[in-house]
């Protein structure tokens, strides 16, 4: 009996030996790669708007059944405009300048429409320049305006608005925006 | 809690006083390459060029927005806050993260991801005549170019063909893949864990030996 036990012992721990062989192991040999940290010139724009431009565009004394009323800041056939952005003098790059608006301009219920609202842009200002002649009508997507500015030159606007006949009284509001790339990227909605 | 909620009433009543401000933004980049369900972070230093501090920190536009992580908190951009010219020194770092989750098959072999990173501050009250808010923005443009996830490197053995070669004698070839049906591989030496010869020897000598004596003793 005692050989018996034996006989099984030798054979269940030979057995056991074989299962708990450690099972076959892969390890993966790469290389390591090492890189050299060096300093790199980022693109860096920085705008500003003028004080003017900075408080909103607004327009005062409307009536209705009029058109291509100047908003206040334009001074339009009499001196420059008070609406204008530049380039900080640290930004390295060369800037294209976009502009779009939320919607229309909206009291209440009752809108303005974007068809109806314009503006004009040039990197050089007078009585006369931006120019009415040169206007157009604000969408709600991104318009290019001036590009490849530099950090000497500004951006000159100047917004005007028709006000058609029998549209009811109200102050009338909606958002303009801005936006400055560098130069030959397009703006982003 | 009070602390953040008299902070968050200080940041609301500083942005309700300001006029429309506008901030500067360095970048290194206008394009990553991530794979999908991995986090990529990118960081941009924001500049402000104007006599007053401003709160901002980054956002996102475009189609960027659906795949955005995490955007950083609001932080003082100090008056003045200028480019030295240098990677991003001199403007207030900040990170932003993204995450696409999954990679549709239909995107195969990249998913192109296109937006743009700006700092958010610009908020104005209404102007109170006719006429409109303004906010302005200047953007770092960003395109993700979205990889679809690779399998686990696997042994496809030695000799064989390695993708367009055969890999050293030493070398085995791995081999991984993605939805889009790619491959790639490369060759490395796979390190096999060595049995101790003591391990195979005595297991089976214990059999040889046991069998031994059942058949003795049966005879």
């Amino acid at each position: 009996m005692m050989k018996k036990l034996a006989v099984l012992g030798i054979v269940a721990f030979a057995i056991a030996s074989i299962l708990i062989l450690p099972q076959k192991g892969e390890a993966v040999v790469t290389s390591n790669a090492s890189t050299t940290t060096s300093a790199t010139v980022a693109v860096y724009i920085a705008i500003q708007l003028s004080p003017t431009l900075q408080t909103g565009i607004v327009f005062s004394n409307l009536q209705q059944g009029t058109t291509d009323n100047n908003a206040d800041g334009n001074n339009y056939g009499s001196g420059g405009t008070d609406y204008w952005i530049n380039v900080s003098e640290d930004t390295n790059v060369n800037v294209d300048y976009c502009i779009k608006a939320d919607g229309p301009l909206t009291s209440g219920s009752n809108t303005i429409a974007l068809s109806n609202y314009y503006f004009a842009n040039s990197t050089t200002t007078d009585a006369n320049t931006p120019s009415l002649s040169a206007k157009k009508a604000f969408t709600t997507s991104y318009q290019k305006m001036d590009t490849g500015l530099d950090n000497t030159q500004n951006e000159y606007l100047r917004f005007w608005l028709d006000v058609p006949a029998g549209q009811a009284p109200g102050t009338y509001e909606n958002t303009v925006y801005f936006q400055a790339v560098e130069a030959g990227q397009n703006c982003v909605d | 809690m009070k602390k953040t909620l008299i902070f968050l009433a200080v940041f609301l009543a500083f942005l309700s006083t300001c006029r429309a401000q506008t901030l500067g933004i360095g970048y290194l980049t206008t394009s990553e390459e991530v794979t999908a369900g991995e986090v990529i972070c990118i960081e941009y230093g924001i500049g402000n060029p104007s006599d007053k501090p401003v709160y901002a920190y980054l956002d996102t536009l475009g189609d960027l927005k659906n795949y955005t992580y995490s955007v950083p908190e609001p932080e003082l951009i100090p008056a003045h806050t200028m480019y030295a010219g240098k990677n991003l020194e001199g403007l207030v770092v900040q990170k932003i993260c993204f995450l696409v989750e999954e990679f549709p098959e239909d995107k195969c072999p990249a998913w192109h991801i296109k937006g743009g990173v700006y700092p958010k501050a610009t908020e104005v009250g209404g102007v109170n005549q006719t006429g409109s808010k303004v906010i302005s923005s200047v953007v770092a443009p960003l395109e993700l170019i979205v990889k679809p996830p690779w399998s686990e490197w696997r042994s496809i053995g030695k000799g064989v063909l390695c993708g367009d070669y055969k890999c050293p004698i030493n070398q085995e070839c791995l081999v991984r893949e993605n939805i889009c049906g790619q491959k790639e591989y490369k060759c490395a030496f796979v390190q096999r864990q060595q049995i101790p010869i003591i391990l195979i020897i005595v297991p089976l000598a214990g059999i040889g030996i046991g069998i031994g004596i059942y058949f003795r003793r049966k005879k």
